[in-house]
């Protein structure tokens, strides 16, 4: 915390970066409100094992423009694992909005952002953090999105991933379970080797303590899976909805920052810091203050 | 001292004495003014200062409508105003200079898997990815929050730190 009395470097700076946060507060709330995802989608994100493969899924090329879009930036992944995900962002619109902060990570509402599309858009609930920040020195802003084992257990697992884990704990083989669901032994070991990276199944494709724990609590939560079409992916509606919004956002902040600067009295100040800290007194002096708010 | 007018707001001051005796006040109708050293909160008449170097978090404790809780030392301060993305901004422009906030991932886990009563320490271990010695540690804190009882049930403000919010119309 700075000791200086001056928390921001002027009236000017301040209320510019408060007008470009407040247009991106209005893009976001837009953009995820207007964004949500099949979960089908969402599993072939889930299900990639490389970050390459990852960044070439159509739900990431999607999240990728959507975050440009709203202001925030070029997301990229750096790290994909089954409950976590990593982003980059090179360049970031939303550190230049914090000159006033040196050596800090600043960039909160991106991280907010990010847990509220995976949250709200792809059913995946988590915690992000800013892992490093441009503002902080480091040489570009990373994210790490954590999420909630049991959601990505739900969503990552389809009914063939259930027949097959019915299988392996009924003691069947692989040709068999292949046979049953009429697949070629390519496409069942596939399958099997995405479980075990899940640590569904071990090495020896056996059922492992964590897939017997999803058999018997896990695989019926959630009910019936929604699938629906665009607008998900219809960037064209999704950017005209959050240009009105913006705009709306923009307008509204250019009238409130033409207000005059007030000049308040000294003596009409009380420093509620200041004032806590005399307790007994400060209570009194609120408990007063509701008397005669009631009284008129 | 100069002052500009950010939003139209309401706000409630609560205190917290050193007998943990909290005044709930009423809510007044004001505004939200910018310093140079920080906000102000006006009923009309008196000018309630928060120097940003004293505020130790701003969080969001409702969103529809929008209200933010600013703690400072004995005090919360609640403020809703009509247009939530402008109180959301002051929010993220002001966080980068107060304390970051704590993250309970693990301990959400914790309580969702003992929620589906999953409650074995070396099983919880490998779900959640930490060792047995973690899975105590966690243990004792959601049962210190409030959050298990003394069998390790989830308690009442357990399950609502775990309830999901509903998915809004895409």
């Amino acid at each position: 915390m700075k000791n200086n009395s001056n928390e921001f470097s002027s009236f000017a700076e301040t209320i510019a970066s408060l007008g470009s946060l407040t247009k991106l507060e209005s893009a976001v709330a837009t953009a995820i409100k207007t964004s949500r995802v099949p979960p089908k989608e969402t599993r072939k994100l889930l299900k990639c094992i490389s970050v390459q493969e990852a960044s070439n899924t159509a739900i990431f090329q999607f999240m990728k423009a959507l975050f440009e879009k709203i202001g925030i930036g070029q997301l990229e992944i750096i790290r994909n694992d089954i409950f976590r995900f990593d982003f980059s962002i090179d360049n970031s619109p939303v550190c230049k909005l914090y000159s006033h902060v040196k050596g800090k990570k600043t960039c909160y509402i991106t991280a907010e952002s990010l847990a509220q599309f995976f949250s709200k858009d792809l059913g995946l609930p988590g915690t992000v953090e800013e892992t490093a920040c441009h503002n902080a020195g480091d040489a570009k802003c990373e994210f790490a999105v954590s999420l909630q084992p049991l959601a990505v257990y739900q969503l990552a697992l389809d009914d063939i991933d259930k027949t097959i884990i019915t299988g392996v704990m009924d003691g069947k083989k692989q040709i068999q379970i292949s046979q049953g669901l009429d697949m070629t032994d390519e496409e069942i070991l596939f399958r099997m080797n995405i479980l075990k990276r899940y640590k569904i199944l071990d090495d020896d494709f056996q059922i492992t303590e964590i897939g017997e724990t999803y058999h018997k609590y896990g695989e019926g939560i959630g009910g019936t899976e929604e699938d629906f079409q665009p607008p998900w992916r219809d960037m064209a509606k999704i950017s005209n909805a959050i240009s009105a919004s913006t705009s709306f956002a923009e307008a509204f902040t250019e009238t409130a920052d033409k207000e005059p600067l007030w000049d308040v009295k000294e003596e009409d100040i009380v420093n509620l810091a200041e004032e806590a800290k005399k307790s007994k007194s400060f209570a009194e002096l609120l408990s007063k203050q509701v008397k005669n708010d009631m009284e008129e | 001292m100069k002052a500009h007018k950010y939003e139209n707001v309401e706000f409630v001051i609560n205190h917290s004495g050193e007998d943990g005796i909290k005044l709930s006040l009423i809510w007044r109708k004001g505004g939200l003014y910018l310093s140079l050293s920080g906000l102000f909160l006006t009923d009309g008449s008196t000018w309630y200062e928060l120097p940003v170097k004293d505020l130790e978090n701003i969080t969001v404790i409702s969103d529809e409508p929008l209200k933010l809780r600013l703690k400072i030392p004995s005090l919360d301060i609640m403020v809703s105003g009509q247009r939530a993305e402008r109180l959301l901004a002051l929010r993220h422009f002001l966080l980068p200079s107060i304390s970051a906030e704590g993250g309970s991932d693990k301990l959400k886990s914790l309580l969702r898997f003992r929620a589906l009563g999953i409650t074995d320490p070396e099983l919880l271990s490998k779900l959640l990815n930490v060792d047995t010695q973690n899975v105590d540690d966690l243990t004792k804190i959601a049962r210190e929050k409030g959050l298990i009882d003394s069998e390790g049930a989830l308690t009442e403000a357990g399950d609502s730190l775990i309830y999901l919010p509903e998915k809004r119309e895409g």
